[in-house]
This record gives structure tokens, sequence and C-alpha cells, in this order.
């Protein structure tokens, strides 16, 4: 099962696509959850991810902007695909019928 | 201020690996941050980094096995070897003459000394660098903390120095000392003359040396300075410059 954390971080890269890289994937998860994100957070993070074979890393090309140093390009995987998935359709069952969810209806 | 920031951030961000500090400061740059702002988050990444590291064996072996008993022994052996020449260094300093160099029984004290002296220098000189290089080696990542404790316990007796009894490192790590000194005395052959006289008063013995706030303080820290840090320094860099370029090539 997937940490919280972890679940925003994919989904942000599954999200960006071809471009997910690491200060992308940061200002997603900021934007998303209105909270800073720490880029010790992300680095550990995408590091753990890759290790359980969630996430593919690389280094991209060197760009101007950001002072000719490359990207860590990242990709989700099939594998990582499969745990997001679990992961939100745990969240969702486990969210029904509760006051905040948009669906109370408990289904028989 | 936010140059200096950023200078810091440079510094820092050496605890990282390359390609990682490449793709951190790409993406600092590329935020905007501050240089405040920059350092907060690859101190972060670096405290990440290092608990995470040292939740595996190797860095604790690097501490235990290398920075705690040689940061000990380099120590002793530094102090020892300062005070040991610091005492014929004195001595000749104060009474040198003429008479010396021209008689052959002095001639050939002095030149015994001085061969001596270079030896032991030397020799303490290279375990420094092998000592460094071994640090490197075993605990790469892990440098930063390893080579703290070891500059620490190098230089510990220096900064809670207790100027008559410098015996108490010795009666510390009694133990530990006798095992390194069996290969360091009898093997390498280092100065047995500040040994012997280790722990029995050694400073009320040769007081009239040790007055001297030179010989008693600044002597022996030059030594650790440039015998024990500086090698150990550069030996620690010779073995990331060796384990880079194996990762290049790798």
């Amino acid at each position: 099962m997937l940490g919280e954390f972890e679940y925003l971080l994919l989904t942000a890269a599954a999200r960006l696509g071809e471009d997910a890289y690491g200060a992308a994937i940061r200002q997603e998860i900021e934007t998303a959850t209105r909270r800073s994100c720490s880029i010790g957070a992300l680095y550990t993070t995408l590091d753990r991810l890759e290790s359980k074979g969630l996430v593919k890393t690389w280094m991209g090309d060197p760009t101007p902007q950001r002072g000719g140093r490359p990207k860590r390009m990242v990709r989700v995987t099939a594998k990582g695909i499969q745990a997001a998935t679990a992961f939100y359709d745990a969240v969702s069952r486990v969210s029904r019928g509760v006051s905040w969810a948009p669906n109370r209806i408990v289904e028989q | 201020m936010n140059r200096f920031s950023w200078w810091l951030v440079d510094l820092v961000s050496r605890g990282l690996d390359r390609d990682e500090r490449d793709a951190v400061r790409g993406d600092l740059a590329e935020s905007g941050e501050t240089g405040g702002q920059a350092l907060y988050q690859v101190l972060g990444l670096i405290l990440r980094r290092q608990v995470a590291l040292w939740m595996h064996w190797r860095p604790w072996t690097g501490l235990a096995l290398i920075a705690v008993p040689l940061g000990i022994f380099f120590c002793a052996a530094s102090k020892t070897l300062a005070y040991g020449s610091a005492i014929y260094l004195w001595l000749y300093a104060n009474y040198w003459s003429p008479v010396i160099l021209e008689h052959t029984a002095y001639r050939h004290d002095f030149l015994y000394f001085v061969g001596m002296t270079l030896l032991h220098y030397g020799t303490l000189a290279g375990l420094a660098w092998v000592s460094g290089f071994a640090l490197g080696f075993v605990s790469r990542r892990s440098l930063p903390l390893n080579g703290l404790l070891f500059g620490l316990l190098l230089f510990f007796s220096e900064i809670l120095y207790v100027p008559d009894s410098p015996g108490w490192v010795v009666s510390a790590v009694g133990s530990l000392l006798r095992f390194f000194r069996r290969f360091a005395v009898d093997a390498l052959h280092l100065p047995v003359y500040g040994l012997r006289v280790f722990g029995h008063n050694y400073h009320s013995v040769n007081a009239v040396v040790f007055e001297h706030a030179f010989y008693r303080i600044l002597f022996p820290i030059l030594v650790q300075i440039f015998l024990v840090l500086l090698p150990s320094l550069w030996g620690t860099r010779q073995s990331m410059v060796l384990l880079n370029r194996h990762k290049e090539h790798s």
C-alpha cells in the first residue's frame, strides 16, 4: 500500500506525463495540496518509489533556465499505475458515506 | 547575503551525488528560490539522506573501525610525538652552538634527532593519509559525519586541554592504545622517548620546556594539523577521486 505522499507524487508524475521531472512534480504537488513540498521529501520519496519499481528516473538534458543543469526525469511504470489505482480505490471505498465525501450514500 | 547563501548551497550540496546535486541545483534555479530557501532545502535533503544512510551497517563500520579508534589513536600519537620532539627542539633552539656540528658525538646525536624526527613525522603523516583514504573508501556517503567525528576526536584533548596531565588520554583508552602501541612503537618505530614518560607527570619532568605555550599548546596543534589532519584530508580526497573515476567507468 502506498503512503499519502507517494500517491501524490505518482499522481503528479502521471499527470505531467513526458514533462515529469523534479521541479515540475514539486510545483504540481504544491498547487494541488496548497502546501509547500520540500526537495528532500520529493527526492527521497522518488528514490523509494524507484526502488519499489513504481517509477523509473533518468537524467535529462540540461536547459538554460536551469543554469545548464539537467533534470531528473520521471516516468510512472505499469506497476506504479497499479499501485496508485489500488490506493485511489481504497480511499474511495473507505470514504463512502462519510460527511466530507461528495457521495454520502452508502452502497448496499 | 544572497550570494553568500548560494555559495553555502554550492558547498553543502557537495554532500550529494553528482547527478542528484545537478538535478537539485537545477530545480532550485528553476523554482526561483532565494539563497536562504535553497540552503534550507538542500540541508533538508542531505539530512534525510544521512538519516537513511545510517540505517545501514556500512557507515557504522566506518565509524566503529576507522573514525573513532583512529581519531583517538592519532590524538594520542600526535601529541606524544609533538611533546617528545618539542623537548629536543627546545634544547637545540636554546643551546645551539657550532660545537654541535663540529664534535662527532654531538653531531651524531643531532643528526639522529633530525633523522628520527623526520622518519616519525613521515610515518605519522603516511598513516594519516592511509586512514583518510580508508575512511573515504569505506564510508563515502557518510563521510561528513564520520570525518567530523574523526576531526573532533583528533582535537578533543586540545579543546578540553588539561595542561599538566596529557596522560588522561592514555588512561581513558588504555587498552586500545596498548593494542595500537604494539604496532606503532615496535613495528613502525614511533618515538619511544615520548611514550616512556607519558603518564608519568610528563610536563613536570620537562617543566622548563612546557612552561612555554608554544611547546605546550601550539606545537602539538601544528603537528596535528600538518601531520594528521591535512594528510588524512588528502587521502580522503584521493579515495573520492578514485571512486568517482571507477563510478564513471562502470
